[in-house]
């Protein structure tokens, strides 16, 4: 699981590798990082994946998630899974985005959703190195 | 990002109606999370160019967001008349169809609110409630103010995530765990009817899944259809 390496590679590079850190697990079909605009930060899905309207889709469950949590009271979103017949999907919120990756029917969820909240930590941490404290717009 | 937006608020201080600089501040507070200045900026580009594609997706976005499903649709619609080739656009209109389905049609028999009666639900239980995808609350323990809302929010909730699974080809939504630092709501669902289960935030997951199952079968006896839920 790659963890921000302090002072070495951009935030860029450092992003990619915590998505590849979870992306690539095994029983994983990889994952995508998508801004709350939709806009896709990085992606390391499968081929047979279409990136832009799983990213869409899953902005928009992010969101609803967030917002539903806030709406009623819930205190903060934190992980989401979904299991259908052919797999699962986990979700969760970072300042940066929305972290979503598809998992086999078969994958270790308990083990994945331990990944899936490291790296949204890791991404966390990112963030907060940064300098977000925004302008007038 | 705090970049972005300097660069952006200044571009807009010398060109107020610079439509690429309205569209990135829409873009950035979207991604502040800060809603209602991005569908005021939207919205601006909009009234300078009405066939904006991308004006259109993102004022799609916030209206959907806050619940107006319907002129979700009707901006998406329009976009992708426009613009038919538009990934992002036409995933969405999968969605807020699915939501405006599930709203707008009569289930095929309709479900009777059920009684649960002599129910004894796990330990810690905060929360139980049975929704029809269209939103009515067939079952809610306690009955709480906010039941209506929280039924919508989880049908908007079922519909997301069956279209997400759906567009990793994985199929539609069977189970589902959300956590927030309240508590974690344990979800099972069907083409028709969906069960949430919230646990308090320790729970352990395998064994509240098992309960939610458990009042899922029941759910499914005492509604006559008696067909468990499959994935």
């Amino acid at each position: 699981m790659a963890e921000p390496s302090g002072d070495t590679g951009s935030r860029a590079e450092q992003v990619r590798a915590i998505l590849a850190g979870v992306a690539r697990m095994d029983r994983a079909r990889g994952g995508v990082l998508v801004a709350p605009d939709g806009f896709v930060i990085d992606a390391q899905l499968r081929p047979d994946i279409a990136v832009e309207p799983l990213a869409a889709v899953a902005a928009a469950l992010g969101r609803e998630l967030e917002l539903g949590a806030d709406r009623l009271s819930r205190g903060m979103a934190g992980t989401a899974f979904f299991s259908a017949q052919d797999g699962g999907l986990f979700l969760g919120g970072s300042p940066v985005g929305f972290l979503a990756v598809v998992a086999e029917p078969d994958a270790d969820v308990q083990k994945m959703r331990n990944a899936v909240k490291q790296a949204l930590d890791a991404l966390q941490q990112i963030w907060r190195a940064g300098d977000h404290s925004g302008a007038n717009l | 990002m705090a970049e972005a937006e300097a660069l952006v608020t200044q571009a807009l201080h010398i060109d107020p109606r610079n439509g690429v600089a309205l569209l990135l501040s829409g873009y950035l507070h979207a991604a502040a999370r800060r809603s209602d200045a991005a569908r005021t900026a939207f919205r601006t580009v909009l009234a300078m160019d009405p066939d904006h594609p991308r004006a259109m997706l993102g004022l799609a976005k916030t209206d959907l967001e806050a619940g107006d499903v319907a002129s979700s649709r009707e901006l998406l619609e329009r976009a992708l008349r426009f613009y038919p080739d538009f990934p992002e656009a036409r995933a969405l209109l999968d969605v807020v169809r699915g939501l405006l389905t599930g709203r707008g049609e009569p289930a095929p028999r309709s479900l009777t609110a059920l009684q649960f009666r002599q129910l004894a639900f796990p330990p810690g239980t905060r929360e139980c409630m049975v929704v029809d995808h269209d939103g009515t609350v067939l079952f809610s323990h306690p009955v709480s103010r906010t039941r209506q809302a929280l039924a919508d929010h989880l049908v908007r909730v079922a519909g997301m995530a069956s279209a997400a699974l759906g567009r990793a080809g994985l199929g539609a939504v069977r189970r589902g765990a959300i956590r927030s630092n309240s508590g974690t709501t344990f979800l099972v669902s069907d083409s028709r009817v969906l069960l949430a289960l919230t646990l308090p935030p320790d729970a352990a997951p395998a064994a509240a899944l098992r309960e939610a199952e458990a009042l899922w079968t029941r759910c499914m006896d005492e509604l006559g259809a008696a067909r468990p839920a499959r994935g």
